[in-house]
C-alpha cells in the first residue's frame, strides 16, 4: 500500500466550548468543587471528540467517579503534606524521598488510566506495566542529575520519552520509538548556549537593578499594615509587573522551544504497525500563541480561556499528521483490566508533567 | 419508527461501517448495513451523554457502538432509551444561548459573593481561633527581616523614647490590648514616616513618624490604628484570604500546571489590594472610636495623615486608587472626621 499523509484535524469551536466551559465553572462553584471530575471529563471529551483523523474522532471514556476518588486521595495526601511541613519542616525531605520512590508507580498508573480511557474508533489505547523500567527512568536516573551537572538531562528526557512511547499501544499493536540519545542532545545543546547568554544578559542588564528597586519599594509593604499614606505603591506594583513579565517571557521562550523541538522529535520517531507520524511545530509560532493567549486571558479576566485553549489545540493538531502505509481499519482490541485514576490525580496535584 | 444514518463499530476492530439505525415500535433497535444485521432490545441500549455537537453514541450490550451525528429524529430516538444521565440536562444548557448567558452571570455573581463576603467571613472565623502564639515565629522573622534589610536602631533621644513608652503603655492599658510590643527603628527615607503592625502583636514606629508628629495625640491615633490591626487579627486574616483567593482563582481559570496560572495572578493581586483597604478602614474606625473614648478628636490622626500625604505628593487617583493597598488618604480623612 502506498504511503498517504493523513492530517489530524481539530474541529472544536470557541463559541461551543465557551458554553461547556462556563457551565462547568458554575457547577464546580455551586457544588463546592465536587463537580470538577465531571467537568474535567466533559472538557476532555470535547477535545478528544473534536480531534479527527481519517474521518474518525477520538473519545475519552474516563469515569468521573474514579477521578473523584483519585481527587480525594490526592487532596488527603496534599493536606497531610502541607500540614506536616508546617509543623516540622524536615519532613519535606522525607516526602521528597517518598515521592521519588512512588513516582514510577504514579506515572505508570496514570499512563495506564489515560491510555485505557483514550479511544479511537472504539478501540482502546493500552499502556504496559513495567515498574522496573519506570523506576529506572523516573527515580534512578534523576538522582544522577546533580552529580553530572545536569549533563545527563537530555539522556534522561530521551529515556523517559522512550519509556512512555514504547510501553504504549493501540489495541494489540504496540508503538515503537526510533530516536536516539544523540537527537536529544542536539535539541538541548542550543538551549545550553542560549541559556548561558540569556542568563548573563538578564543578570547584568535587568535583574540586579530591578531587584534592588523592588526590594526597596516592596519591603515597606512586605508584612506590614502601614499607618501612613502609601509610599511608592505604584513603584511596587510596576516593578512587580515588570519582574513577573520578564520571568514569564524568559520561561515562555524556553518552554516554547523545548515543547516544539521535543514534540517534533518524539512524534517523528514514533511507529505504529508500520505507520509513522509527522509533527512540524515551530517554536516561534508556539511562543506567539502562548504570549497572545496569556495577554488575552489577563485582559479578559479569564473569559478568553476557552478561546485560548481551542486556538492552541487547533495549532498543535494542525501540525500533526499520520504517514499511513497500512490504513487504520485493521487494529484489533485488547482485553484489559480496569485502572484507577488515583495515579493521575496525585501526579497532577504535585505538578508532575506526564504524557507525550 | 425512527431511521437514522449511523457509523457502526463492532468494538473489536477499528473498522467503521456506514449503517442505518432503526427504532421500531415493538421496542427493538435494528442495525442494518452491508453484510451486517443486528437487532437489540431497546432496554439494553445505553447512550453516552453528548458533549457539544459531537455525534451521539448508542452503546449495545455486545460492546458495539453506533455514532449518529445531528439528524432529524435523533432527539426522539434518545428519548426512547431507558436510562438517561443528568448530564443530558447539562448538554441542553450548554447549547442554549440564554442559559449560557445566565450561567455566566450566575458564575460571576456567585464568585463575587464568595470573594467579597464568603472568604473574608471564613478568614475572620478561622483567624480568631488561631492562637496568637502561632504567629510568634512569623513575627520574629518579620522583625529580623526589617532589622537586617531596612531599619537601624532608633536614633531618638532616650528621654523621648521613655516619654513615648510611658504614653503608649498608658493608652494600651486603656485599650485592654493583648500583649503588644513596641519597637522604635530608624528606617530611612524609603519607608519614611510610618508605623507597622507585624505578626504576634509587634508594632514598629519609625523615627520619622515620631518626628513628624506635632502632638502626642497624633501618635496616639497612629498607635490606636495599629492596635486596630492587631486586635482584629488583620495579618492572619490577610494571609488566609490571600491564599484561599489565589487557590480559588487558579483552580477556576486553568489547570494548576498550565501557563494560565500566571494570568490568574493579576486578578488575585487586585482582589488582595482591595482586602487590605477594607482592613485599613476597619483599623481607622477602631482608632476613631478609641480617640473619642479618650476625649481626643480623631481630627489629630486625620491632620497627621494629611501632612504625610502632602509630603509624599501622593497623587493617587483613578486607577491608582483602585490598585492602592490603602484607601485614598482623602477618603480616610473624611471617614475620620465624620
Amino acid at each position: 500500500m502506498e504511503q498517504s499523509k493523513l492530517p489530524f484535524v481539530f474541529t472544536g469551536k470557541t463559541t461551543e466550548f465557551f458554553g461547556i466551559w462556563i457551565v462547568n465553572i458554575l457547577l464546580v462553584i455551586i457544588t463546592l468543587g465536587f463537580y470538577s471530575p465531571w467537568a474535567k471529563v466533559r472538557t476532555r471529551r470535547y477535545f478528544y471528540g473534536n480531534t479527527v483523523l481519517d474521518n474518525s474522532a477520538f473519545d475519552y471514556t474516563g469515569d468521573p467517579l474514579a477521578i473523584l476518588k483519585g481527587y480525594l486521595i490526592a487532596l488527603l495526601l496534599f493536606i497531610i503534606y502541607s500540614v506536616s511541613i508546617r509543623l516540622y519542616p524536615p519532613t519535606q525531605l522525607i516526602f521528597l524521598l517518598l515521592l521519588l520512590a512512588v513516582m514510577p508507580w504514579l506515572v505508570t498508573r496514570s499512563m495506564i488510566f489515560r491510555a485505557r480511557n483514550t479511544v479511537f474508533r472504539h478501540i482502546r489505547f493500552t499502556f504496559g506495566k513495567s515498574y522496573g523500567d519506570a523506576f529506572k527512568v523516573f527515580s534512578g536516573l534523576p538522582l544522577l542529575v546533580p552529580f553530572t551537572f545536569g549533563l545527563i538531562m537530555p539522556y534522561l528526557v530521551y529515556r523517559q520519552k522512550r519509556f512512555l512511547v514504547s510501553n504504549s499501544g493501540f489495541g494489540t499493536s504496540p508503538f515503537s520509538f526510533h530516536a536516539g540519545a544523540k537527537d536529544f542532545y542536539k535539541v538541548f545543546a542550543i538551549i545550553l548556549v542560549f541559556m548561558l547568554i540569556a542568563a548573563i544578559g538578564i543578570i547584568v542588564a535587568i535583574a540586579i537593578p530591578a531587584y534592588h528597586a523592588y526590594l526597596d519599594a516592596a519591603n515597606g509593604k512586605a508584612f506590614a499594615a502601614q499607618a501612613g499614606g502609601s509610599p511608592d505603591v505604584m513603584l511596587v506594583i510596576i516593578t512587580q509587573f515588570v519582574m513577573m513579565g520578564i520571568s514569564i517571557l524568559v520561561w515562555l521562550v524556553f518552554y516554547a522551544y523545548l515543547e516544539a523541538r521535543i514534540n517534533n522529535l518524539v512524534w517523528n520517531s514514533v511507529e505504529l504497525a508500520g505507520n509513522r507520524f509527522s509533527s512540524a511545530l515551530r517554536a516561534r509560532d508556539l511562543l506567539w500563541i502562548f504570549m497572545s493567549n496569556l495577554i488575552a486571558i489577563i485582559c479578559s479576566f479569564g473569559l478568553l480561556v476557552p478561546w485560548a485553549k481551542i486556538r492552541l489545540a487547533r495549532y498543535r493538531l494542525g501540525k500533526l499528521a499520520l504517514l499511513a502505509t497500512t490504513g487504520l481499519d485493521g487494529f484489533v482490541k485488547q482485553e484489559q483490566e480496569n485502572a484507577g485514576a488515583a495515579g493521575e490525580e496525585i501526579g497532577e496535584l504535585f505538578d508532575i508533567d506526564i504524557g507525550l | 419508527m425512527i431511521k437514522l444514518p449511523a457509523i457502526y463499530y463492532d468494538g473489536q476492530t477499528s473498522q467503521p461501517t456506514a449503517v442505518e439505525l432503526c427504532f421500531d415500535d415493538s421496542g427493538r433497535v435494528r442495525v442494518a448495513g452491508p453484510q451486517l444485521e443486528h437487532s437489540y432490545d431497546i432496554a439494553s441500549v445505553k447512550s453516552k451523554p453528548r458533549v457539544g455537537s459531537l455525534p451521539a453514541q448508542f452503546i449495545f450490550p455486545d460492546g458495539a457502538v453506533c455514532e449518529v451525528s445531528d439528524h432529524a429524529g435523533l432527539e426522539d430516538a434518545l428519548q426512547l432509551l431507558p436510562k438517561r444521565s443528568f448530564q443530558d440536562i447539562v448538554h441542553k444548557i450548554e447549547n442554549n444561548l440564554m442559559a449560557i448567558v445566565v450561567s455566566l452571570v450566575l458564575a460571576l455573581g456567585v464568585l463575587f459573593v464568595i470573594i467579597q463576603y464568603g472568604i473574608p467571613f471564613g478568614a475572620k472565623v478561622v483567624a480568631y481561633r488561631i492562637p496568637q502564639e502561632m504567629e510568634n515565629s512569623l513575627g520574629q522573622n518579620a522583625l529580623e527581616f526589617f532589622d537586617n534589610t531596612l531599619c537601624k536602631p532608633s536614633t531618638l533621644a532616650a528621654a523621648k523614647q521613655r516619654h513615648l513608652e510611658k504614653l503608649f503603655s498608658g493608652a494600651l492599658l486603656k485599650m485592654d490590648a493583648s500583649p503588644i510590643q513596641l519597637q522604635f527603628r530608624d528606617c530611612g527615607k524609603k519607608i519614611g514616616a510610618n508605623a507597622f503592625a507585624i505578626p504576634s502583636g509587634i508594632i514598629i514606629f519609625t523615627d520619622k513618624m515620631v518626628q513628624e508628629a506635632k502632638d502626642d495625640r497624633e501618635l496616639l491615633g497612629v498607635l490606636a490604628h495599629e492596635v486596630g490591626h492587631v486586635r482584629n487579627r488583620h495579618i492572619m486574616r490577610q494571609i488566609l484570604e490571600n491564599s484561599v483567593t489565589g487557590l480559588l482563582l487558579v483552580l477556576l481559570t486553568g489547570d494548576v500546571s498550565s501557563a494560565s496560572s500566571f494570568a490568574a495572578a493579576v486578578p488575585t493581586l487586585l482582589v488582595q489590594a482591595k482586602f487590605s483597604r477594607d482592613f485599613e478602614t476597619e483599623a481607622d474606625n477602631y482608632a476613631k472610636q478609641f480617640l473619642k473614648s479618650q476625649g481626643i478628636s480623631p481630627a489629630y490622626l486625620a491632620n497627621l495623615l494629611e501632612r504625610l500625604s502632602k509630603q509624599q505628593e501622593n497623587k493617587a487617583s483613578g486607577i491608582i486608587g483602585f490598585l492602592s493597598s490603602h484607601p485614598l488618604t482623602k477618603d480616610r480623612i473624611k471617614n475620620l472626621t465624620h
